[in-house]
């Protein structure tokens, strides 16, 4: 309960942001930041593994649309063996209101749809992976939070696999000695793919560093451990944003 | 002879005062006395333009000061004159879009404008949508919609028929016309061609009545009904008959008749949140119920209609195809854009 009001506090004592933070995601929890409208961004990244990802998104105002090619959701035939990414191509589309827009000291609230278009050399087949989320985000000065609830579904086979409920959170550190850098951690749900049993859900987290290099873009290094996987699976990975302004 | 040379005067002077006094065909008041609608492509950051300004083919007046346009790089609908002997400038009626994003509004487009809506989705859907506008009071257009799905039994999962090409032509009223708050109302017609695929022809149509009305300046309802019908038939021959047509006017109008609507809201100049719920129709092929056969689902969308610029819209959007029956795997994420083009318009006008 004094977590609680203290996060309250916290809260209704920031300062009114001037514009919200740039940046969809944080690793893989989604932010409830928005794009401005006619802005646009780009995310590029690899792990170790040698998986890629890329993003493209468009800012429509109070809304932004997104479509991205990544390797988050995992599948395998036999599950003895370790699961392998899938590559998918996914869309999303994101609508809400940014932080104060309402009430001062309001967070930023986001309503989000992603669905699966395309499957790039699956594993596994006919996989497919939609969630609808709901996501809270503030920006307190030295932290930022992010939190939420995601309605996750996958299919694969043609085994289709009912929405479950699972929470996202995210912590970013800003140290006002640092203020090019960022210390990131989140926590999301991804879904596995048994070809034979069907879909579950298995915890991701990651925990990295964002340097801000320019305005315009940032470098962001991180370490993901799965639910299911020892550390030594654990995957290493970079990645850079770019975002233009209208 | 000479009172008759009078009386011609004088009822062609009369004439003309009278037709004088009639409003601009496109410059229809504004519904609620704001000049700036929901759609107003015309105006995006949401400055009104001047009370009684001629909007189409009328000169401005020369008491007003002419109105200042940055060009349509800034945000403007046209652009500056070339050189000093250009004509004064034509000021185009608001745009108004006559879908919500599946469902057909009471608006029709300003005569002689084009317009062309290219969409794809998740889904694997690709549809373009064209039309013109006819005399501020008609519409045509010709289309290919992703709506209509198919399947063999009542369990499959169902698959879209496309391109399922349509022409449509809708006729109505615009807002305010006939009388201060009267809402715009259009009667539409949506046949489809005649389209084979899985050894079944089926074909679509669709009658649709809906009023549209602005709540304020950036806000407006859209309420219809609609009566649809659909028929299919297998191709192979029974007996060297053909083989039997289901139609869904073979099982009455109740199964035939249904209500769609939309909400748009216009919370920032250049975008516009939207969300409608509109009824497509399900083939399934082997159902052994002759009800099961031809259906209409329940689809619901919502998203944002992004201003570009004075001749662009880009929408973008989640839609659930059969929200009767809501699997967020079956979600699409859809994103189009809208052109609109002055251009026939303006020609005509300078043809006059």
């Amino acid at each position: 309960m004094r977590a609680v009001l203290t996060v309250a506090a916290l809260v209704i004592a920031a300062r009114p942001a001037a514009a919200d933070p740039d940046g969809a995601r944080v690793f893989t929890v989604p932010t409830a930041w928005l794009l401005p409208a006619g802005a646009a961004g780009a995310t590029l990244g690899i792990d170790h593994r040698g998986d890629t990802t890329a993003v493209a998104s468009f800012g429509l105002g109070m809304a932004e649309a997104e479509i991205d090619q990544d390797t988050d959701i995992r599948g395998c035939t036999d599950c003895a063996m370790r699961p392998l990414p899938l590559r998918l191509g996914r869309a999303a589309f994101r609508l809400g209101v940014r932080q104060d827009a309402w009430l001062p000291g309001m967070p930023a609230l986001v309503l989000g749809v992603r669905a699966t278009f395309a499957a790039y050399d699956p594993a596994v087949p006919d996989p497919r992976a939609s969630d609808a989320y709901a996501v809270a985000s503030r920006d307190l000065g030295i932290v930022r939070l992010h939190a939420g609830v995601d309605a996750l579904s996958a299919s694969v086979a043609g085994r289709r696999a009912a929405a479950r409920l699972r929470p996202l959170a995210a912590l970013e550190v800003h140290p006002p000695m640092y203020p090019r850098s960022s210390l990131l951690g989140d926590l999301a749900w991804e879904p596995n793919l048994d070809a034979v049993h069907g879909a579950s859900l298995g915890w991701l987290l990651g925990v990295g560093v964002r340097y801000q290099a320019f305005a315009w873009a940032q470098i962001e290094l991180a370490v993901r451990a799965r639910q299911g996987e020892d550390l030594g699976a654990a995957t290493v990975m970079v990645r850079v944003n770019a975002f233009t302004r209208p | 002879m000479k009172q008759a040379s009078g009386m011609i005067l004088a009822t062609v002077l009369g004439t003309a005062a009278v037709a004088r006094a009639q409003p601009a065909p496109g410059g229809a008041p504004s519904p609620d006395g704001k000049p700036v609608p929901v759609s107003d492509a015309a105006a995006p950051t949401g400055t009104p333009a001047p009370t009684g300004t001629p909007t189409t083919g009328v000169p401005a007046s020369p008491y007003e000061p002419p109105p200042s346009d940055p060009g349509p790089l800034l945000g403007g609908q046209v652009d500056p004159p070339r050189d000093g002997r250009a004509g004064p400038q034509r000021r185009h009626p608001p745009m108004r879009f006559p879908e919500v994003l599946t469902t057909p509004t009471g608006w029709l487009l300003p005569a002689g404008v084009l317009y062309s809506r290219n969409a794809i989705d998740t889904g694997g859907g690709v549809t373009s949508d064209d039309r013109v506008g006819l005399g501020d009071v008609a519409e045509f257009g010709v289309a290919t919609t992703d709506q209509v799905r198919e399947r063999q039994l009542l369990a499959d999962k169902p698959v879209r028929i496309q391109p399922y090409i349509t022409a449509s032509f809708r006729m109505g009223v615009e807002e305010n016309r006939l009388f201060a708050g009267q809402p715009g109302v259009t009667l539409g017609f949506r046949k489809s061609f005649e389209r084979e695929h899985a050894g079944f022809k089926t074909r679509i149509a669709e009658l649709t009545l809906v009023a549209s009305k602005h709540l304020g300046p950036d806000a407006a309802i859209h309420i219809g009904g609609t009566l649809w019908d659909a028929s299919m038939q297998a191709t192979a021959q029974v007996d060297d008959m053909p083989a039997p047509e289901t139609t869904l006017h073979g099982h009455g109008l109740a199964r035939q008749i249904r209500a769609f609507g939309g909400f748009e809201a216009r919370p920032l100049p250049r975008s516009q949140i939207l969300i409608d719920l509109g009824w497509a129709p399900d083939f399934c092929y082997q159902c052994t119920a002759e009800t099961d056969r031809i259906k209409l689902r329940p689809e619901l969308s919502w998203g944002v209609r992004y201003q570009v610029a004075s001749f662009m819209h880009i929408e973008s959007g989640v839609r659930v195809p059969d929200i009767g029956n809501f699997n967020l795997l079956d979600a699409q994420i859809f994103g189009q854009v809208t052109f609109t083009s002055f251009a026939l318009s303006d020609a005509v006008e300078t043809l006059k």
